[in-house]
């Protein structure tokens, strides 16, 4: 009998101990990224010299901001008018975005940022990448970061560059993914419409994302029911549901801190109805503010951060949230599906998700069926991956593929829930006696009217008796 | 010249004052030093007592510290900025409901904020900066200029609102009303508004005047022109102070036709109608000039927080007005909520709510639906009787007192109505039958005597009562519950005015003998004698 080498007899405990460590690695992640703090190695300094706003560079920071983000990355944006000495020296990694040529760096802030000794990457917005690239340029910054400089043109293909050169960068090896969004999806859109749609997706092959904004009220009436069976069907048609950040309406007052309260009674009553909520769908500034990221993203893991459209704050943290899965988006404008054939999604320098609104009329819902068939686009299913949601009462999340909820694997297979169309919408409150006080106060009605009656009457008639008494 | 000219400024003197001084003296002498003690009596009247009492209180409690004022509730913003001024005090946030705000920045350069709501109000805040430039800061506006001047107008106000009710009245029992006028009107539930950027304040000096020169207009007392001229401007800042005011408009040109035949001649009727159709068009075109937002807010209202209140099957009722049973969770959901759904201004919502439902269908619910309409009357008549929003706070942070502290300064009366008010809608309507029913027997005799001025007194009164009933009933149709609480002022102000009319009616003796004009004979014992003009 061969005795089993010592090598053989090692390799499974050898095994054994990277998976553990790789299991503790990847919980760790995880609670960093529900705390929302990054570690020092995932934080990323971003300075720059102008935003552009009003010019056709004005996307350069934000669009940097986001890629970064993208790449799972914390990130703190500076203005070159702030920076304040020393700062640069906390950070791994520093980014700098040009947006203009005729900026004079003050000389302490360049004899800092020229004897930074982490790694550098320069973002050259249009006219800035005009003017320092030349040889003739006397500008110290134009040559800062050596070869890990990127030109960024405008539009899709500027940003793609842009990610592929920050990608290399930052040694990042994922391929490409595609994914498809559909957001705005409400309790009021058309269910039936949903149904159809997410029946047509499945049997086209289609994985989804589906975006529900959230319900803080009413969310046991019968109305509200009849939408979580819905998202429960949509599930099991194959697609991905995740929470889209609540419309804000800052009043003066800014009254309501019990976000983190609201978006985690909504995650527990999807959880609760079979539905595995499995990262969270907002604009970019939420990362940003403190409120909005640590109540609104707090409890989700992996989100997908869409274009600021109005980016308002309540406490703006220097710092963005980070998390451990982030896609980028484009929008359908910036690249619509027919430009995206089968080898650009493979080429891809990071996952992106292309965000539709869910549609509203059957005419809509055609239209984007015909052009994802004419696409023919391999979108990826975004439960292949990770994805953790923890609340006080919950923790619900995907990997592989398969749904659990509290540790337990949950089926996908849509099965129905009665819907009581008797809610009793207003609860009688208990009252003693309620008959004989309605009864009384009948009694009383006709008993005061009857004497005011006869009160006019009398009236009138001790006028008539004095009339003829005294004014003849 | 009109009759009431040639009596200015009689009052009344005590008989026993009179027959002592005549009984002593019988000379001329006598007859002088009679007059000189009479003149004593007569000044101050009792109508000047109660301005100055007025006056006194709230020049008291305004501008001796710690000051009294009103903290702002978040809607400051929306009459601030338009008229140039904007929050200078860099933790003004944490003050919101808890502390009132004395000092703004005023704009030093182009204003870029456009005129986000119509409002009269800007009118005195114009004023009130101009003042604020002219004798203090260019760059610091101080809001007690803007309560010297509303002070100012407010005790004229009541000048004329009790000289309305007194005139010609014993002088004991005219002291009384100046008494209860300064009880009711001090009341620092009222003038703390001075001292704020709410529109109640103009509401509250606006509704003092229109009333004061109807009655006076009834009384026969001063020029009916002046008198005319007082009402109609009154009647237009009124209508145009707050967005839910416009149907005053409309109340006071259809009730104030009465006042068409008051006098014959065709220059006064010219002028009536022309003041008439003024108002009218000011109410509609308040309603008209109401920005989209608040549009929207409002119809918002009236179905959430109106039509779907306390409905037993929300969906039933939805799909009376053909909207999708699925909006049944917006139900007693409000438009302000921070973190919401749905965005409440998207096309969704104007497609498949707001479009399915208006002024109309809704009123046309509550017809059909009085057990609704009557549970929302109800409702508002839980704060049908306070003045003083209960949520902000009358002091400075700079006055070491709580956050959201209130004033218990000469604010009984307030607190009092408050408690004491049975807080039901039939108790409403009671008031209003006993008030019309006291009013009535006066009016019959007026009617029977063809005296037009006379007649006016109860014409006034329903005018006043349906302007304060418009403020409940018009915003529970226009907007369900949501803004009760700041649409009532208007009501319980409007309470209190008729209250205050009918119990100086009563101490005068007036209700069913309302003298509209002064005696062409006055009693020698009582009657002092000519217009000291």
């Amino acid at each position: 009998m061969r005795k089993p080498s010592r090598r053989s007899s090692i390799a499974p405990l050898v095994l054994l101990l990277c998976l553990l460590v790789s299991g503790l690695a990847s919980g760790g992640t995880v609670r960093a990224a529900e705390s929302g703090t990054a570690a020092n190695a995932d934080r990323v300094l971003l300075l720059y010299d102008s935003k552009a706003i009003g010019h056709e560079d004005a996307p350069n920071v934000p669009v940097t901001e986001r890629l970064l983000a993208a790449f799972g990355l914390s990130v703190t944006p500076v203005s070159l008018d702030q920076y304040t000495p020393g700062l640069a020296e906390d950070y791994p990694r520093v980014v700098l975005v040009r947006n203009r040529s005729d900026f004079t760096v003050p000389p302490s802030v360049w004899a800092e940022l020229d004897a930074y000794t982490g790694n550098r990457f320069a973002v050259m917005g249009g006219e800035a990448a005009l003017h320092l690239a030349s040889e003739t340029s006397t500008d110290p910054l134009a040559k800062w970061a050596g070869a890990q400089a990127s030109a960024l043109p405008a539009g899709v293909d500027g940003t793609l560059s842009l990610a592929g050169d920050l990608k290399s960068w930052l040694g990042d090896k994922r391929t490409g993914k595609a994914y498809l969004l559909l957001k705005e999806s409400y309790p009021f859109s058309d269910l039936e419409l949903l149904r159809t749609l997410a029946d047509r997706l499945s049997d086209a092959g289609i994985p989804f994302l589906l975006a529900t904004r959230p319900v803080f009220q009413n969310t046991d009436y019968p109305a509200m029911l009849r939408y979580l069976e819905a998202l429960k069907y949509a599930q099991s048609r194959g697609g991905s549901i995740l929470v889209q950040t609540p419309v804000v309406k800052l009043a003066a007052t800014r009254s309501d801190t019990t976000l983190r309260t609201k978006m985690e009674g909504f995650v527990d009553t999807l959880i609760e109805s079979g539905i595995v909520p499995l990262g969270v769908v907002s604009e970019a500034f939420w990362t940003y503010d403190r409120e909005f990221s640590v109540g609104g993203l707090g409890a989700f893991d992996s989100a997908v951060l869409l274009r600021d459209e109005n980016p308002f704050f309540m406490e703006r943290m220097p710092t963005s949230r980070s998390f451990s899965s982030s896609l980028f988006t484009f929008s359908p404008e910036d690249l619509p599906l027919e430009e995206l054939s089968h080898s650009d999604v493979q080429t891809l320098p990071l996952p992106v998700a292309l965000p539709y609104d869910l549609p509203e009329t059957n005419e809509e819902m055609e239209h984007l069926l015909a052009r994802l068939a004419k696409a023919w686009l391999p979108f990826t299913d975004y439960k292949e991956e990770d994805h953790e949601v923890v609340t006080e009462k919950h923790r619900a999340g995907s990997r592989n593929g398969v749904l659990t909820i509290d540790g337990q694997f949950m089926s996908t297979d849509y099965v129905s829930r009665p819907i009581d169309e008797q809610f009793e919408y207003e609860r009688k409150e208990a009252v003693s006696f309620a008959g004989l006080f309605r009864a009384q106060n009948r009694f009383f009605l006709v008993v005061i009217s009857a004497a005011l009656i006869a009160f006019v009457i009398l009236i009138g008639i001790g006028r008539r008796i004095y009339r003829r008494k005294f004014m003849k | 010249m009109n009759s009431q000219n040639d009596n200015h400024g009689q009052g009344l003197v005590p008989a026993w004052e009179l027959e002592t001084v005549g009984r002593l003296h019988g000379s001329r002498k006598s007859r002088n030093e009679a007059r000189r003690r009479a003149s004593f009596w007569r000044w101050p009247t009792p109508s000047l007592l109660a301005a100055i009492g007025v006056l006194l209180i709230t020049g008291w409690a305004l501008f001796v510290p710690p000051y009294i004022g009103m903290a702002d509730n978040g809607d400051y913003y929306r009459i601030l900025y338009p008229n140039g001024l904007y929050f200078h005090l860099p933790d003004y946030d944490s003050r919101y409901f808890g502390y009132f705000v004395r000092t703004y920045g005023i704009y030093q350069y182009f204003n870029e904020n456009s005129m986000m709501v119509f409002s009269s109000q800007s009118l005195f805040i114009h004023a009130a900066l101009f003042l604020n430039k002219l004798f203090y800061s260019r760059e610091i506006f101080d809001l007690r200029f803007q309560s010297a001047l509303l002070t100012l107008l407010y005790t004229g106000g009541i000048y004329l609102l009790v000289e309305g009710l007194t005139w010609k009245m014993q002088r004991k029992r005219a002291l009384l009303i100046a008494a209860i006028a300064v009880f009711l009107f001090a009341d620092t539930a009222y003038t703390a508004y001075f001292q704020s950027f709410f529109g109640e304040s103009v509401v509250l000096i606006a509704l003092l005047y229109v009333t004061a020169s109807w009655l006076l207009l009834c009384r026969g007392r001063f020029h009916d022109y002046t008198m005319l001229a007082i009402f109609l401007v009154t009647g237009l800042l009124l209508t145009t102070s707050k967005q839910q005011n416009a149907p005053v408009g409309v109340l006071l040109a259809v009730f104030g036709v009465s006042l068409y035949f008051l006098r014959s001649g065709k220059g006064y009727r010219w002028i009536v109608s022309a003041s008439l159709a003024l108002l009218f068009a000011s109410g509609v075109g308040t309603y008209v000039l109401i920005p989209q937002e608040f549009v929207h807010i409002n119809q918002y209202h009236a179905m959430t927080r109106g039509v779907l209140l306390g409905s037993s099957n929300p969906e039933a009722t939805l799909r009376t007005f053909g909207i999708d049973e699925q909006y049944a969770i917006l139900k007693e959901s409000i438009y302000y909520e921070q973190y919401s759904t749905v965005d409440v201004d998207s096309p969704l919502l104007e497609q498949e709510f707001y479009n399915k439902y208006g002024f109309g269908s809704v009123l046309r619910f509550y017809v059909t639906h009085p057990d609704r309409l009557n549970n929302l009357l109800n409702a508002a008549a839980k704060q049908a009787f306070s003045i003083r929003p209960a949520a902000m706070g009358n002091y400075e942070l700079s006055a070491g007192k709580p956050f959201g502290e209130q004033t218990s300064f000469f604010s009984l009366y307030s607190q009092i109505k408050k408690g004491a008010a049975p807080k039901t809608f039939g108790f409403i309507v009671l008031w209003t039958v006993v008030t019309v029913g006291l009013q009535l027997p006066g009016f019959i005799r007026a009617w029977q005597k063809r005296d037009r001025r006379a007649i006016q007194r109860l014409v006034l009164i329903v005018t006043l009562i349906l302007i304060g009933m418009s403020g409940i009933v018009v915003s529970i149709i226009g907007a369900g519950d949501a803004d009760l609480s700041k649409h009532e002022f208007l009501f319980t102000l409007a309470f209190d005015v008729v209250t205050f009319i009918t119990i100086a009616d009563i101490i005068g003796r007036r209700l069913v003998r309302p003298d509209s004009r002064a005696p062409k004979k006055p009693a020698p014992t009582v009657q002092t004698g000519g217009s000291p003009a």
